[in-house]
């Protein structure tokens, strides 16, 4: 044991055991539909400058998805290998539907300049939180984060039994042992107000991202978000 | 806290408020900081109990501070993470340079970090021969400036968007702008390269979760992700209080930190980092070092313990009209503000820190806003009368003492108290510049307007009221 380890904890008081409960998070407040969270959390991802598509299934998401790939010209795409983008078949799907689109994995890219090169990364998000308008991405993969992180356009895909009232509830909703989860929340593109507090968008991360949300198996729905201007 | 020698702090701030440009970039700032804060705050279905809970939440880890500790630490270990303990500045910068020397490291990228600003982490690596770059853009603004932050969220605040650009100008070459979106951008080209090839990486914690070893990293930029993610060994650098008990009790203080700093619903970004971080692709060679400096003194003060508790959003700096009107620098501490004004002095009693309480107007506002309640008006009002806890400095001054010696005199007794009123009013009638002189002699009186005693004393036009009969010009 360190001289220091030995000297701070002695100067803490002998307790080696904490005493008493941490205090608890209180009750859940009143419940909302399905419908009403998930158009909550689209109108808090769209203030937080997020293009968010409420969609009816993944295949609507897929093609909304290379619609904007297509209409933005994009030439290099990077595809995380995450459960839900394999169930999917996102890589191989978009490799075929759009031919002038490179389509890589992370795997597949060496060295600063390969990522350098690419103009959209896609991943998938293990939950959502509808009151702040927040996205939980899945930091397990380093590969999986890069791609997050490093193109200038991140494009999310995620599902409807993911969407959770807030931070809280989704906490109550992880079996036990899941303590140790590597995570990401994120909140829209990166940014900064550090001059002036004026708001600049995409610093160090993307300054571009999407996010496309299959809801159709909860509700009979249409996508509120579909003809906002910021969409995308 | 500063390590170079002492100015006094209310000096500084009487040339502070003086400072035109200071004064405009401050209110360009801070302008609207307190509307956007109060405005994700009333979102919450009920703020007081949001806030209750979060003082309960770090009332409990600061009361249960050693065996939270511990926990972190068999968590972090377990995992493989390196832990390293440093009762002071010294051993810290010790611990995280032996790291950078063993690993051979030439290059280290630096995420915000308020420890690391106190520790002196920069500077003592660059004396090693390290090239390090500091990369969210504040910091990164006055590194190539040589300046120091101002506040702990928004460090160079006290920067005009103009003044930035000719830094960059003078310091990358680029042409003049005062375009925050431009200024950004080059910031940004400037850093990218520096990120993908940085050895080490160097991060502060925003809450370190004891039961799983999870350090949690707040950012909005993405300079975190980057220093987290891309360097071959990572040094996370913290002050012994930022342990809570669970994620449960973070996610209940990171709702309010992000509101509490800049009005968000939630901070930009969060990087939950377990010690099998990630868990898979290569990983980096890991390292936490559990900072005391003063800390355990502040700890076992039992007074002032609730210091510790503070998250460092800097609501209490938006807030606080002392702060508004001369910016950080002229606390000459790294936490400057009425936080910075109550803890610095504990941290690093001397004659530097001492007079800090003094930086006050106790208006309360700094407790009403701050989002795990700190009782900070309360905590400046006793450390100006308690000069053991400042270290045997500061206390009043003779001056002081005896003004009010005389005041308890004078209030012991209604006689006392008469006689007290007869002679102002003589001395107003008679000398009032002489009266005026002594009030800017004993601090207080040099920029304010004495009240004109009135000609007939309350007391005896209550003696004349409380004859009349009520409802006839007498009392109720």
């Amino acid at each position: 044991m360190s001289d220091a380890r030995r000297d701070i904890l002695a100067a803490l008081g002998t307790r080696t055991e904490a005493v008493g409960d941490p205090p608890h998070t209180p009750a859940p407040g009143p419940r909302r539909s399905p419908h009403e969270l998930s158009r909550l959390l689209a109108r808090r991802m769209q203030e937080h400058g997020v293009g968010v598509h409420l969609t009816q299934d993944h295949d609507a998401s897929f093609q909304l998805l290379a619609d904007q790939l297509f209409a933005a010209g994009v030439r290099s795409v990077v595809v995380a290998e995450e459960p839900l983008l394999e169930a999917i078949g996102l890589a191989e799907r978009l490799a075929r539907a759009l031919s002038a689109v490179t389509v890589r994995r992370p795997g597949e890219l060496h060295g600063d300049a390969a990522w350098e090169a690419m103009d959209a990364g896609i991943t998938g998000a293990t939950a959502f939180w509808a009151e702040t308008g927040t996205m939980v991405l899945d930091a397990t993969s380093r590969r999986a984060l890069l791609t997050s992180l490093l193109p200038p356009w991140h494009l999310v895909l995620g599902e409807g039994e993911r969407i959770h009232p807030d931070a809280s509830d989704w906490e109550r909703s992880l079996p036990p042992g899941e303590g140790h989860l590597p995570l990401v929340t994120l909140q829209g593109p990166s940014r900064t107000a550090d001059i002036e507090k004026r708001l600049v968008l995409g610093v160090h991360g993307p300054r571009r991202v999407s996010a496309f949300i299959a809801v159709g198996k909860l509700l009979d729905f249409q996508d509120p978000t579909s003809d906002d201007p910021r969409g995308g | 806290m500063t390590g170079s020698a002492w100015r006094d702090p209310l000096e500084q701030m009487d040339a502070a408020v003086l400072d035109r440009s200071l004064r405009e970039a401050l209110d360009r700032a801070l302008g609207l900081a307190r509307r956007k804060r109060d405005d994700a705050m009333e979102e919450l279905p009920d703020p007081a109990a949001a806030r209750r809970r979060a003082a309960e939440i770090r009332r409990y880890a600061v009361d249960n501070l050693g065996a939270l500790l511990r926990r972190l630490e068999d968590a972090l270990e377990a995992g493989g993470v390196r832990v390293h303990w440093a009762r002071d500045a010294a051993e810290a910068v010790s611990a995280v340079c032996r790291v950078a020397e063993a690993a051979g490291v030439r290059t280290a990228a630096l995420s915000k970090s308020m420890v690391a600003e106190e520790l002196g982490l920069e500077k003592a690596l660059t004396g090693a021969g390290i090239e390090v770059v500091q990369t969210d853009l504040g910091e990164r603004i006055l590194q190539l400036s040589q300046d120091r932050p101002s506040h702990i969220t928004a460090p160079c605040l006290h920067l005009r968007a103009e003044d930035v650009g000719r830094i960059f100008e003078r310091t990358l070459g680029t042409p003049f702008s005062d375009d925050p979106e431009r200024l950004s951008r080059a910031a940004a080209a400037d850093l990218r390269p520096r990120f993908l090839s940085a050895d080490l990486g160097i991060t502060g914690v925003n809450v370190a979760v004891a039961d799983s070893g999870t350090l949690v990293i707040v950012e909005n930029e993405g300079n975190v992700r980057m220093v987290t993610t891309l360097p071959r060994i990572l040094v996370s650098v913290t002050g012994i209080e930022k342990v809570v008990p669970d994620r449960a009790a973070a996610l209940d203080l990171l709702q309010l930190l992000g509101r509490s700093a800049t009005g968000q619903r939630w901070p930009g970004y969060i990087t939950w980092m377990p010690p099998a971080w990630p868990r898979e692709g290569p990983r980096p060679e890991r390292h936490v070092v559990l900072v005391d400096n003063g800390r355990s003194r502040v700890h076992a003060s039992g007074r002032y313990r609730s210091l510790l508790w503070c998250i460092r959003c800097g609501a209490c700096m938006n807030a606080c009209p002392v702060y508004g009107r001369v910016g950080g620098h002229a606390y000459g501490t790294v936490i400057p503000g009425p936080v910075g004004a109550a803890l610095s002095p504990l941290l690093a009693p001397g004659p530097g820190t001492a007079r800090l309480p003094q930086a006050s107007s106790l208006c309360g506002e700094c407790a009403n806003i701050c989002p795990v309640m700190i009782p900070l008006h309360s905590h400046l009002v006793h450390l100006r009368g308690d000069p053991a806890a400042l270290g045997g400095h500061g206390g009043p001054g003779p001056r002081e003492r005896l003004s009010f010696r005389l005041w308890r005199w004078f209030m012991g007794g209604r006689r006392r108290y008469g006689l007290s009123l007869w002679l102002h009013r003589m001395a107003e009638r008679l000398a009032p510049r002489l009266v005026g002189r002594v009030a800017a002699r004993l601090g207080w009186g040099g920029l304010r307007l004495r009240p004109r005693p009135a000609e007939v004393p309350f007391r005896a036009r209550w003696r004349v009221l409380s004859n009349r009969p009520p409802g006839n010009g007498g009392p109720p």
